[in-house]
């Protein structure tokens, strides 16, 4: 028997931010959010539906099921970034960007060298893993003020847009940042 | 603000429902009513039922402290903490290091220890059942209802629990004829008991270390809701572990002096089991506790003070474990220890002094225990229940699955489609495909845990989508839809897309058990399920009192060196064995088979050759108190 070969992940067809009742937008408060998934949790928890019809239980758990994914979704920049991005009508392409600049891939190779070189020993490595999450939150910090000129970019589907472009750039670098400080802490907690 | 359901309209009439912490040394019951939360006894009084069961050769399955006594007779028919053995292999259990007095082994084909009595085998789940059995029955007389009234429960697991873990504490609820409303994790459970929502918004961790099981979870409490962030744990590790250093302590000890492995038969084992259990708890109150080992037949009676210290350097491995696992949850949760408000600690091993200051120590704050830990986990669980039938308001728990799940896919590796601490209920689709040319079916492969490699995560089961119409490789999409509960329990459906077919998503569980197999467990369990529990209990006691009182006799000759006062006591209690054949109360028996034992324990000592026994007692007691 062979087994199953993976392919693209499907996202869930609703809008997070409908979900959550949140307008839509990069900016977001994080006790709003966590307001908001209160509020939709104290009416959509299965807890709340005992003892109604078996249906009405399965719509709660269904709805509810719904809600913890798009405030999880919500919750983290980096794929709130892909959710405004795929509303936008121009998701992020799947697998590795074939856009790169040779800055950036230059950058990855030496990234690549010093985690090499760091995975000696814990101390270097730690100081490896606080060097990289300092560059995630500086990356970060350069999102808000692209979104808002996306936003004011107006509806470009299929035109040039260069806001799209450097904001695709960076949210590509992003994700390669996180991706090696995720792959350094799970070899850690591997070996743990 | 939104309108809200009518809630426990239903519930309501239809009787309470039991919070019940079936634990791996005790389990509770608990219910909510006009006073609030609270515990229920049984007749004597007693709030913990010891979670053991014997299985006597002749009659009924015994649960409890009467379960306890027929483990030095009954040793390989005795089980204890059969919430370890759940849905676990032989070579699981004894990879964690664990030993048991009972035999184990595979069912036929799966991945799942059964206690093996001889003329059949009993599941683990079976063995929860009957005490969930004893439970209802207690709830029942405790609340003055009948027993057939009281068939509803929110029970608590441990939040490591795994999915197998879970399905089999489902298989227990139904073979106790139990309709679980909800499975708590009992860190939540305990949290919610500490009743910590009254404070505005807090960030909690909670320390659950109990007999067989540890876990850890960060929550944030809001409104009164109470939000798991994070868990970690090991279902693996507990005051089991604690007890069985204490035991190679001991056993290693009488070896040296004697060359005997009392470690080496189920009786020994026992014996030797309930000896460090005891120990253990007198080093919780004091500087040393003290392990009383005795063997008539073998010629050993020992006596060994085991010190903290000594204790403590035994354990710091096990507890720097459960020390990373907080770790680990608090990273997941993206908490920093100062940000933390609280942090409570829950499970019997938490009054280990040395535990308790360990806790405080790494996150920096005082540890609270102002509930007893024994009772907080069955407390939060009947004020769930309480909750979910409508008679508390504005409390709701949130939880997260523990492990990743995922599906084993091309070269063994895991596509992950759940992460752990997703937030539960979950759902998450992922499609997949063929990659030989017309490959008409798919085999699933479920997995949780998270390790990169298929063989080296929890295998859940495996299924096949058959049927896919012959297309090129890559063509056919198979879309796998997993659900995820809110017990934390999995459902997963398949299709592919082109040709909608739909996969036969029967999971043949690994570990598990088919509803059939839970069908058939019940029918030959209450085949024989007449009740005669004195009348067993006094049987087991006579015949344990019999034996010991011919090992006494055989030696009588000897208590001739033994000063008056003692050889008097001994005279005394054989006198009184020799009534017992008479006496119809347990109780009564139970009395005179303790006295006798005491009263022999100084012949047993002679047996020893007392001069050498004096050497090795001033040595060991050496050992133990320096450093």
């Amino acid at each position: 028997m062979q087994p199953a070969l993976a392919v693209a992940e499907n996202l869930s067809l609703s809008n997070p931010f409908e979900v959550l009742g949140l307008k839509q937008g990069f900016k977001l408060d994080e006790s709003a959010l966590d307001d908001a998934l209160v509020e939709a949790s104290l009416r959509w928890h299965p807890d709340r539906w005992v003892g109604t019809p078996i249906e009405e239980q399965k719509e709660a758990e269904r709805s509810m099921a719904e809600i913890n994914e798009a405030f999880a979704l919500l919750k983290d920049p980096l794929s709130r970034s892909e959710v405004l991005l795929k509303l936008h009508g121009a998701p992020l392409p799947e697998g590795t960007d074939k856009n790169a600049t040779p800055e950036f891939l230059m950058e990855i190779m030496e990234l690549k060298e010093e985690a090499k070189a760091a995975a000696a020993n814990p101390e270097t490595l730690s100081r490896f893993r606080i060097k990289l999450l300092g560059m995630e939150i500086a990356d970060l910090e350069k999102l808000p003020p692209l979104f808002e000129a996306l936003k004011s970019s107006g509806d470009t589907i299929g035109l040039e847009n260069p806001t799209l472009d450097t904001l695709r750039a960076q949210l590509n670098r992003l994700f390669y940042l996180r991706r090696t400080r995720e792959d350094l802490e799970h070899s850690t907690f591997q070996s743990a | 603000m939104t309108e809200l359901p009518v809630l426990g309209k239903e519930s309501l009439n239809e009787g309470a429902i039991l919070g019940i912490d079936l634990g791996t040394t005790n389990t509770l019951v608990a219910v909510f009513d006009a006073g609030g939360a609270r515990i229920l006894a049984n007749e004597a009084g007693e709030q913990m039922l010891p979670s053991v069961v014997s299985f006597p050769l002749n009659g009924n399955p015994v649960v409890g402290k009467e379960a306890i006594e027929r483990a030095s007779l009954d040793p390989t028919r005795t089980v204890h903490s059969a919430k370890r053995l759940l849905a676990k292999s032989c070579e699981e259990l004894s990879a964690s290091g664990a030993t048991f007095p009972f035999p184990l082994v595979n069912a036929i084909g799966k991945s799942l220890a059964l206690v093996d009595l001889g003329e059949r085998q009993v599941n683990p789940a079976e063995i929860l059942g009957h005490i969930l059995v004893t439970i209802r029955k207690r709830a029942a007389t405790a609340l003055k209802m009948d027993f057939d009234k009281v068939k509803r429960a929110v029970i608590t697991v441990p939040a490591y629990f795994d999915d197998a873990q879970r399905q089999a504490t489902r298989d227990a609820a139904t073979f106790a004829g139990l309709e679980i409303v909800r499975m708590v994790s009992e860190p939540t459970a305990a949290a919610l008991a500490y009743g910590l929502d009254k404070h505005d918004k807090q960030c909690v961790a909670v320390y659950d270390l109990g007999g067989g099981t540890f876990d850890v979870s960060i929550l944030k409490l809001e409104k009164g809701v109470f939000r798991v962030l994070a868990t970690a744990g090991d279902t693996q590790l507990g005051g089991d572990d604690f007890d069985r250093t204490l035991m190679q302590i001991t056993a290693k000890a009488i070896q040296e002096k004697t060359g005997h492995d009392v470690l080496a038969t189920p009786a020994g084992r026992s014996a030797l089991r309930l000896a460090a259990e005891r120990c253990k708890i007198q080093l919780s109150n004091a500087e040393e506790g003290e392990m009383v080992y005795q063997d008539l037949e073998a010629e050993i009676a020992w006596r060994q003070f085991v010190d903290w210290k000594t204790f403590q350097r035994a354990i710091t491995p096990l507890v720097q474990k459960t020390l990373d696992a907080c770790d680990r949850a608090l990273r997941d949760a993206g908490v920093e220890t100062k940000d933390l408000d609280e942090v409570i600690l829950v499970g019997g091993s938490t009054r280990i002094p040395f535990v308790k200051a360990a806790v405080s120590q790494h996150f920096l704050t005082h540890a609270k225990d102002d509930i007893d830990p024994d009772k907080v986990v069955a407390l939060g669980a009947a004020l769930q229940a309480g909750v979910l039938g409508g008679r508390v308001g504005n409390l709701l728990l949130l939880d997260v699955t523990p492990l990743s799940l995922g599906m084993e896919t091309m070269g063994g590796s895991v596509s992950k489609i759940i992460s752990r601490n997703t937030a539960i209920p979950a759902q998450a689709k992922e499609t997949f495909t063929t990659y030989v040319e017309g490959q008409t079916a798919i085999e699933f492969h479920i997995v949780q845990g998270e390790r990169e490699m298929a063989a080296d995560n929890r295998s859940l089961g495996k299924f096949i989508l058959r049927g896919i119409p012959p297309m090129p490789a890559g063509l056919p999409q198979a879309t796998v839809q997993f659900t995820l509960d809110a017990d934390g329990v999995l459902q997963v459906k398949a299709k592919e897309q082109r040709s909608g077919v739909k996969a036969d998503i029967r999971i043949e569980p690994k570990h598990g058990l088919t509803d059939e197999e839970v069908e058939t467990m019940l029918a030959d369990a209450w085949a024989h399920a007449k009740e005669d529990l004195i009348e067993r209990r006094l049987t087991d006691l006579k015949v344990q009192l019999a034996s010991v009182k011919k090992s006494v006799e055989k030696n009588l000759a000897l208590t001739i060196q033994l000063p008056k006062a003692q050889k008097l006591r001994l005279q005394d209690a054989i006198e009184e064995a020799n009534t017992a054949s008479q006496v119809t109360n347990p109780d009564l028996v139970k009395g005179i088979l303790d006295e006798l034992e005491d009263a022999a324990f100084p012949l047993a000592e002679l047996l020893m050759n007392g001069i050498a026994m004096e050497a090795v007692k001033d040595h060991h007691i050496k050992e133990f108190s320096g450093e």
